[in-house]
């Protein structure tokens, strides 16, 4: 990517390919860009006179997070390279780049194999073991979790899963690459051979499936699910903007003032409780202004599960054979209880992609609920869409004087049990109706 | 295996505990090894920066001044120790080699 006079570049840089991330700093500083800024995977160059530079990566292994840029180690180390000629060019965290004049015959920053060796393995175990244990366990608890929900299907969660997956097989490659070169090194000290240190770093080029995984998958694994709720979407996304502009905003006027320099922790920890206080006070201040929520919040849900033939007392046997190999997919049901003030609302639905099933579900649920024909009223009709209000028998308008509606479709059923809700009979009706044809329609959608 | 590790020492290892006999600034070390060697050791700076730091957690040599970013360094017993012992390695392998090639070269 090419930006004014910077140009951007994303790379991996594992510790044992260091000689060719060096080549390829080296051949841009040859075509006029210099390496200016590391930033994990991304590379900044500027432009410059083209130049015949040899570079240097090392990796301190003693430089933490809770260090500065300049830290004490790192300045003594730099103090070291630079009583050798090197030339210190940027750093990110524990990678240190140096680099000197082609021409110039400087002995390397590196001059031991074996301890430079020692030093690569000891950060491939830090580093990239814990990953590759973990990348099984995720994609297993992954694929667990998402087989414990009806949602597997759904586009998101494929896209995560998908980019979750991706990025787990990333760090495995990563891990057997380098499990490979090990090997080759360990024979290579066996034979009294140069370590086999490529410098092909046409493979160490990161492409937008790899960045998309590195990027995305975690973010989609911590704001998925709260995106998917539009009462806490937008005030994160409000907080996530916020944070980000008044962080970027405070670090350039830090850096504009030229005062102290100032950790990328305190940068960090500033901009969360900023983005903390802003966040609790946009929600303080907006509330009066937000829209009023439905009367009867249909669309939230308590609880949802699956149907299967146990819900009607069948025990399923081993020789069973189930449509896709699933007994759930017999339906979908869903409750949700909620209370406002004196305000009481109950409300059950099912719905399943058979007609037959549904008819099984809705006799099923008036054979529990002892409910006859005759206890109650047809109060709405069109198409195959009925509803029913249950009649209300003398000694129950005192216990529960609330209203029972019933709704049945080709595919779906609906019981809702309402009390001193605002609305009137006909608009509660009208509700119902609508949630019901969308969400049946939803569940279409999605199987 | 840290202790393992210095059990016999490698050239630029031997070097710097050789230039450490006499208290001297980390920096300086790389010309004076170089020196010392006439030219035929090189070390690195990553590479001595990384041994300094092996060296003084086996408390091999210690820490015995600094001004501002320059450290002083200067050997211990144990450091001493573990020359001698390459000192008595490096004799041991020359003198049998002596003795074999006696007669061949």
């Amino acid at each position: 990517m090419k930006l004014f006079d910077k140009r951007i570049v994303a790379l991996r840089i594992p510790g044992y390919e260091t000689k060719a991330i060096e080549a390829f700093f080296s051949d841009m500083a040859e075509a006029g860009y210099l390496l200016h800024k590391l930033y994990g995977e991304w590379c900044v160059f500027r432009k410059t006179e083209p130049r015949k530079l040899k570079f240097s990566i090392t990796y301190l292994s003693r430089v933490t997070v809770f260090d500065e840029d300049e830290n004490e180690t790192s300045m003594t180390y730099r103090e070291y390279c630079e009583q050798a000629g090197w030339q210190f060019v940027c750093a990110d965290y524990k990678t240190q780049v140096y680099c000197s004049d082609a021409a110039r015959n400087l002995p390397e920053v590196e001059t031991d194999e074996r301890l430079w060796f020692q030093n690569v393995k000891k950060r491939f175990f830090r580093e990239y073991v814990p990953f590759m244990i973990l990348a099984p366990v995720l994609i297993w608890f992954l694929f667990w979790m998402a087989g414990t929900t009806t949602d597997f299907l759904n586009v998101q969660v494929f896209l995560c899963l998908l980019l979750l997956c991706f990025l787990c097989l990333y760090v495995v490659y990563e891990g057997i690459r380098y499990l490979y070169w090990e090997w080759k090194c360990r024979r290579a000290i066996d034979q009294g051979s140069p370590l086999p240190l490529s410098v092909n770093y046409r493979s160490m080029r990161l492409f937008c499936p790899s960045l998309a995984a590195m990027y995305l998958a975690p973010l989609c694994i911590n704001f998925m699910p709260l995106l998917q709720e539009p009462d806490i979407a937008v005030p994160m996304l409000l907080y996530m903007v916020v944070v980000l502009v008044l962080g970027f905003c405070l670090r350039a006027a830090v850096k504009k003032r030229g005062t102290d320099p100032v950790t990328y922790m305190d940068f960090m920890a500033l901009i969360v409780v900023v983005g903390l206080v802003i966040y609790f006070l946009s929600g303080a201040v907006l509330k009066p202004f937000l829209p009023e929520k439905e009367v009867i919040p249909f669309k939230n849900k308590e609880a949802a599960s699956t149907i299967s033939f146990s819900d009607f007392g069948y025990k399923p046997g081993e020789n069973d054979v189930y449509f896709e190999g699933k007994e759930e997919w017999l339906g979908k049901q869903e409750w949700y209880f909620g209370n406002q003030e004196n305000a009481h609302i109950q409300w059950h639905f099912s719905v399943s992609r058979w007609s037959w099933m549904n008819q099984l579900i809705t006799r099923n649920f008036y054979k529990q609920q002892e409910i006859s024909d005759t206890d109650l009223e047809l109060v709405y009709e069109e198409g195959t869409t009925f509803v029913y209000r249950e009649k209300k028998a003398p000694e129950e308008q005192v216990r529960t004087p609330g209203l029972k509606l019933y709704i049945e479709t080709d595919h779906s059923f609906g019981r809702l049990y309402c009390e001193n809700l605002p609305d009137t009979e006909e608009e509660i009706l009208q509700l119902l109706v609508k949630d019901v044809l969308e969400r049946e329609q939803e569940f279409f959608d999605k199987y | 295996m840290p202790r393992e590790q210095f059990q016999s020492l490698t050239e630029p290892m031997y070097y710097i505990l050789l230039i450490l006999l006499e208290e001297c600034c980390g920096v300086d070390i790389m010309e004076m090894v170089e020196r010392l060697s006439k030219g035929r050791v090189t070390i690195g700076p990553g590479t001595l920066y990384t041994l300094l730091g092996r060296f003084e957690q086996e408390q091999m040599i210690v820490e015995t001044g600094r001004q501002g970013r320059k450290r002083w360094y200067q050997i211990t017993e144990k450091g001493k120790e573990a020359l001698r012992a390459e000192q008595i390695r490096l004799k041991q392998q020359w003198m049998d080699g002596e003795k074999r090639m006696e007669g061949f070269l």
